[in-house]
């Protein structure tokens, strides 16, 4: 009865040997060697070229569902124009994207490009193409330094901002202060604020009359827009630029990060943002301004073309203003950056869709898709978007900011992390003056310093 | 593992499965053992092979990457790169890390909604339903209750999150019987949002321990109930005297599972609040996955794995002994 294995003497039997041994055999299999040492070699880079062969290629893409119609769009473009391409276009949650990206990059099957924002780790991982020779070959070089700023990474890819260039955009994210301007007229606003004190006199207005001032969402910790739409005012734009390219002793306790925290608890105390805002999404916030509820809304030009179709007419934009009259406009810009994986077989296609992209036909798409401000130079045609449209608003600032060099990338694409281990519970915690502002700043600091290992 | 668990038993057979069992037997298995015989032997690797493919399937979809976690949380590996060897580090910053603590502290909260809660209410509604439900209205009954246990988590946690939103049911409700000042975005507020997350799980695990206790109450002897009767017990001290020490099984099965569903949740707090307001509802699971793949921190987030694990085990381990014990 108590035949082996089901033994009941409570006493060690073989089993419990033998269940030892198999543990300490998989064990010792599964813990040959120190993770990540086994790191297929990459193929000698292919010699370059700028012209498609007559050859059928396909090219893999790997976007995110939230750009699914832009890039579907693109793609299908794209192929109309070179037959002998094939675009096999996967979509990947957005949110998922950046975890998902490194292991598909690291897989068997490599995309042969790939939408990033924050190329740091990849770079120092060894996994994407550097694309110098590209950027001498197609004239990329003459494009605006500031729009490919973000796409820079420096040898030991531990600096973004500087360095040699590993992205090209298909566009580029832009946030600032939408209004609605029925309600934006009725507070007295005939044209848009030039001072952030003056912004804050419509808002204590926009109070004042009953309605809710600033819409905005912060269950996703989008007060991050608001937030460093006053942090790009105060603070030196370059200082700034630096911590979000994580440069060695670059610190977010420089001057200015703590008034913009001041100012949001202040805004929020008195009554210009939603009731229970960090129980908002971004959704939310978009339908309820659409709805009517909020003079003013702190979102991106992706907004721009629902803006136009839900509120025609009635919906305006503007940068948040300097901190004085007449100093320079800075803005929170992203490009959309892809990347060509190190150990793709068609660097030389990528290539070439990336330089395709700053191109008219795409250019169009971009803006009338997904109102993104269009990549290529800003010497090219604008493209055609009706007058009087908000996104023709959203492409007049755009246009404004490249005179000068008022763009910056966004806090959140600083470290992989820094989002979700600082900037959205921290953002949380300070609109509910459950932190000081002085305990933000610190809060940021420590969670960079944490991550980046300093 | 299995030595830190002997060291609280009061005499300890060494690496024994089935602890404090035939203590007083002695020698005399082992020399039945050691005695005997082809055919025992040829059985014990007649076992193996029946085994062998369920066992291959085990050993690489179970103990390899149980194995791996244990590795790689002895390493700083940004999950592509090469990895560096760390030594204890990562746990040193499990257990001194204010963050990571508190999302420990969180998943020992959630036990109150997810086990003692559920049980509570369980206890009850059974032997209501026991009472009252016989025949067809005993099935709508039994499963009607355990309905919730059938829904997705997640989907269980985007409609609750849609009723506790400031629109939604919860507030609508009690706008309805006048409590307007209590209304509020339970899911966003600090104080509310973890117990308003646990009373998902309370909603979901309650059906599954009324549906076990109400099986376990059928094989309860009905003399005993009469008996009870006659020695002139009310309802309360017949629930006490009977039916109570009749559950003890079920009710260590389910202070067993709902733990677990406590200690290891992930799926109701990613789906509902992804650890928010701030930190409020940041609990283990979201954390470890937070910090393996969006903060590629694969070592730290192992280490978190395996503290989890341990505490998960430790927690469960001590009520199996104390259920199978006391039940003997």
């Amino acid at each position: 009865m108590n035949r082996f294995p089901f033994n009941h003497s409570g006493y060690p039997s073989p089993r419990i040997y033998a269940s030892a041994a198999l543990l300490a055999t998989c064990f010792v299999l599964g813990c040959c060697g120190a993770p990540g040492a086994d790191q297929p070699e990459a193929d000698p880079l292919p010699e370059i070229s700028t012209e498609l062969g007559a050859e059928e290629v396909t090219l893999e893409v790997v976007a995110g569902s939230c750009d699914e119609a832009l890039m579907q769009a693109l793609a299908d473009a794209f192929m109309e124009e070179n037959p002998q391409v094939t675009i096999d276009l996967t979509l990947d949650d957005c949110t998922q994207l950046p975890a998902n990206a490194p292991r598909l990059m690291a897989s068997d099957d490599p995309p042969d490009l790939i939408r990033l924002s924050t190329l740091g780790t990849a770079v120092q991982d060894g996994q994407l193409t550097n694309l110098d020779r590209y950027a001498e070959a197609y004239g990329w070089d003459q494009l605006p330094e500031t729009q490919r700023e973000l796409l820079r990474v420096s040898d030991d890819g531990h600096t973004r901002g500087d360095g040699s260039l590993y992205g090209m955009p298909f566009g580029f994210g832009l946030t600032g202060v939408y209004f609605n301007k029925a309600k934006a007229e009725a507070i007295g606003m005939s044209q848009p604020p030039t001072t952030v004190e003056e912004f804050e006199t419509l808002l204590a207005e926009a109070e004042a009359a009953g309605e809710t001032p600033m819409m905005a969402s912060n269950q996703d910790g989008l007060v991050a827009y608001a937030y460093q739409g006053l942090a790009n005012q105060f603070a030196d734009r370059d200082a700034l630029a630096q911590w979000i390219y994580t440069a060695p002793e670059a610190s977010f306790d420089i001057d200015g990060t703590l008034q913009a925290a001041e100012d949001i608890q202040r805004w929020v105390e008195a009554g210009y943002f939603p009731d229970g805002i960090n129980s908002l999404n971004q959704d939310q916030a978009l339908g309820q301004f659409i709805d009517g509820e909020g003079v003013f809304y702190y979102s991106g030009n992706w907004r721009a073309a629902t803006l136009d179709e839900q509120m025609p007419d009635n919906a305006g934009f503007f940068l948040m203003p300097p901190a004085e009259a007449g100093d320079p406009q800075v803005a929170m810009s992203a490009p959309a950056g892809m990347a060509v994986p190190r150990r793709s077989d068609q660097i030389n296609v990528a290539a070439y869709f990336l330089n395709w992209l700053q191109t008219d036909a795409p250019r169009a798409l971009q803006v009338q898709i997904s109102g993104l401000a269009p990549a290529g130079s800003p010497d090219q045609a604008m493209p055609e978007v009706p007058a009087g449209s908000v996104s023709e608003a959203v492409l007049q600032a755009w246009a404004d900011l490249n005179e000068g060099d008022g763009l910056i990338a966004f806090l959140a694409d600083a470290t992989a992390g820094i989002n979700t281990s600082a900037l959205i519970p921290e953002l949380q915690l300070l609109v509910e003056g459950r932190t000081s502002p002085e305990e933000f700043v610190a809060a940021v600091q420590d969670a960079y310093e944490q991550e980046l290992g300093s | 593992m299995s030595s830190a668990l002997d060291r609280r038993s009061p005499d300890p057979p060494p690496l024994s499965t089935a602890p404090g069992r035939n203590h007083r037997h002695g020698p005399q298995p082992v020399l039945r053992r050691l005695l005997p015989i082809h055919g025992a032997r040829r059985g014990r690797w007649l076992g193996w092979l029946y085994v062998l493919p369920a066992l291959l399937v085990y050993a690489v979809f179970v103990l390899l990457p149980m194995a791996r976690t244990v590795q790689y949380s002895f390493y700083d590996w940004n999950g592509v790169g090469p990895a560096t060897a760390v030594g204890f580090d990562n746990y040193e910053r499990v257990f001194t890390d204010p963050e990571l603590i508190s999302t420990i502290v969180h998943a020992f909260q959630l036990i109150v909604f997810f086990t003692v809660i559920p049980i509570l209410v369980g206890l009850v509604v059974s032997s209501l339903v026991r009472e009252v439900a016989t025949g067809r209205f005993g099935t709508v009954a039994r499963t009607t209750l355990f309905l919730p246990q059938i829904v997705p988590l997640v989907a269980a946690a985007i409609a609750w999150s849609w009723m506790y939103s400031s629109q939604g049911l919860v507030n609508q409700t009690l706008s309805v019987m006048g409590l307007d000042s209590l209304t509020r975005p339970w899911l966003a507020d600090f104080t509310w949002a973890l117990p308003a997350v646990g009373l998902i799980g309370s909603w979901v695990m309650t059906g599954l321990c009324t549906v076990l206790f109400l099986s376990g109450m059928a094989k309860i002897d009905k003399s005993l109930y009469e008996a009870a009767k006659v020695d002139g017990a009310g309802r309360i001290s017949e629930f006490f005297a009977v039916t109570l020490p009749g559950l003890r099984q079920e009710i260590g099965v389910c202070v067993t599972i709902t733990m677990i569903a406590a200690l290891a949740s992930f799926d109701v707090i990613y789906a509902s609040t992804q650890g928010g307001p701030g930190r409020a509802t940041q609990v283990p699971g979201v954390e470890i996955y937070r910090l393996a793949f969006t903060e590629n921190q694969i070592g730290l987030g192992s280490a978190l794995a395996i503290v989890l694990t341990v505490l998960v085990l430790a927690c469960v381990l001590p009520i199996q002994r104390l259920v199978s014990e006391k039940n003997a």
